[in-house]
């Protein structure tokens, strides 16, 4: 997957998150905050969005514990393999 | 000095004299029994501080359900204020009230406990801690729960402001003014991870001087990533319960506590049994009441299994998890056997196990394997948001054919690797 697709799918499990929860989500960039910014997503949202990445990608950022992120690029850079 | 308590937020801001109007509403309080609703932190906070309600007992209520009008009449509840700050009279007849905090349990299955502390002894208990600047708290705990209640009593001392900032707008605290940032933060593990998220490199700039965690097992990477953010803070984690108070309190910037703590002669003592911690406090609550009934438990020196399993390695005693189906999801208890028992409503389920699984996140999260009727899994997660909670919701489904039963013909609980 390239880093475009990543983003891309990122993306569509954090609208869908944010809509689940009732909310109409803002648009999502690089940049957007993931958690405590007023977008809807909250702690459990992004819970759920780490394990469908983790199964997703085959790759385990977090397998020695949290690392810390912010933005959905971020987020992106975390589960991005190199092909 | 002028004490400068208020209640502060990136968009709302409660003077002392807000907080002693709210107060101001119960007509007789004193040697009575209130219950007041706890979900607003200005209230609870404004009865604590009230000298009228000094000698009250206070019912510090976060859910109205198992407390209605009977329930209340049963306990001897005088006068009640509810989520709009509006006081009823319940009941003329005299309770015995000396100063009380009743704090509502979690609770297991079955009607939701009152858990009853002494607020002098509550209050004796707290060491102030030594900051080199006025110490500003934040509350990050819901005010009604024994936690909330800790660092609400730690703060009061102070005058200072208190800091609250609705968990979903954190963020925006990097606009509060650096007089007014909190140094003093108390949370649960999962809270901190969403701060520190929230607020990226920015919260460098925090004065923080205190940093505690509780509700949750403390890992390695959180102190670790605690002690990166903020070098010169004390960093300390806190084991404890609504029931039995405040247990250990763990200020090496180590996971775990020291082997050499078990039964060892102090005030408050711990020991493992097979595998599960056990607490002797004399500063556990008094007495627990079930809604509508009498005394349920004394735990005030009385050995008491605390359900958390415990693993010794290297001269450090480890919190594992829980030994019964309890799973604490950032901070929050929810029951196994609760969410199974609602998603075996949905008619594609056949047979589903719910347990805990580690995640980054949450710290602990619930999964579920599930034996489906069809194919329906879209339908069944619907059904899921629909009927559970947030934190019952599991956050990883897997699909399979059967489910393992062990040798007594029960579903194992262990989580799949």
């Amino acid at each position: 997957m390239t880093r475009e697709e990543l983003f891309n799918h990122v993306r569509g499990l954090v609208e869908q998150s944010i809509r689940d929860g009732g909310n109409e989500p803002p648009e999502i960039t690089e940049a957007t905050v993931l958690l405590g910014s007023g977008i809807g997503l909250d702690s459990l949202g992004l819970a759920t969005i780490v394990v469908e990445l983790e199964e997703k990608t085959g790759v385990s950022p977090f397998s020695g514990g949290f690392v810390n992120f912010t933005t959905v690029g971020e987020l992106v850079t975390l589960f991005h393999k190199e092909d | 000095m002028a004490s400068q308590l208020a209640l502060v937020g990136p968009d709302h801001r409660q003077t002392q004299e807000d907080l002693a109007e709210i107060s101001g509403r119960f007509i007789a309080p004193s040697g009575k029994l209130l219950a007041i609703d706890a979900n607003d932190p200005a209230r609870v906070i404004a009865a604590l501080l009230a000298p009228e309600l000094r000698e009250a007992d206070l019912i510090l209520v976060r859910d109205w359900a198992p407390l209605d009008e009977a329930a209340l009449t049963n306990l001897g509840v005088a006068e009640a204020m509810d989520e709009n700050g509006i006081v009823r009279i319940i009941s003329e007849r005299k309770a015995t009230a000396t100063g009380g905090i009743w704090l509502q349990t979690s609770g297991t299955t079955g009607p939701p406990k009152l858990v009853r502390h002494d607020r002098e002894r509550l209050q004796g208990r707290i060491r102030q801690p030594i900051t080199e600047g006025p110490a500003r708290w934040m509350l990050t705990y819901h005010p009604g729960s024994f936690a909330g209640l800790q660092v609400l009593l730690t703060a009061f001392p102070s005058g200072q402001p208190i800091v609250y900032a609705d968990r979903a707008k954190l963020a925006s605290l990097s606009n509060f003014p650096a007089d007014e940032l909190p140094t003093c933060i108390s949370a649960t593990p999962t809270y901190w991870r969403a701060m520190l998220s929230a607020l990226g490199a920015t919260v460098q700039q925090f004065p923080i001087e205190i940093a505690t965690l509780g509700g949750e097992i403390a890992d390695q990477p959180v102190l670790d990533l605690l002690a990166a953010t903020f070098p010169t803070a004390k960093i300390t984690h806190v084991y404890a319960a609504t029931e039995l108070g405040v247990i250990l309190s763990v200020s090496d910037r180590l996971a775990g506590f020291p082997e050499s703590w078990l039964d060892a002669e102090r005030e408050i003592k711990v020991t493992v049994r097979d595998g599960m911690l056990f607490v002797q406090s004399p500063f556990a609550a008094g007495q627990t009441v079930r809604a509508g009934s009498s005394v349920d438990a004394e735990f005030a020196g009385n050995w008491t299994g605390t359900g958390d399993l415990v693993e010794i390695r290297d001269g450090r005693v480890f919190f594992m998890g829980r030994e019964d189906s309890v799973i604490n999801v950032g901070g929050q208890k929810v029951f196994a056997e609760d969410i199974e028992q609602i998603l075996q409503r949905h008619p594609a389920v056949r047979d589903i196990r719910i347990y805990a699984v580690p995640n980054p996140i949450l710290g602990t999260a619930v999964a579920a394997d599930v034996v489906l009727e069809g194919d329906d899994l879209a339908g069944l997660k619907t059904f899921a948001r629909e009927h559970l909670s947030r934190l019952q919701i599991p956050v990883k489904w897997n699909v399979l054919d059967t489910l393992e039963m062990n040798a007594a013909g029960k579903k194992t609980r262990k989580a799949t690797p």
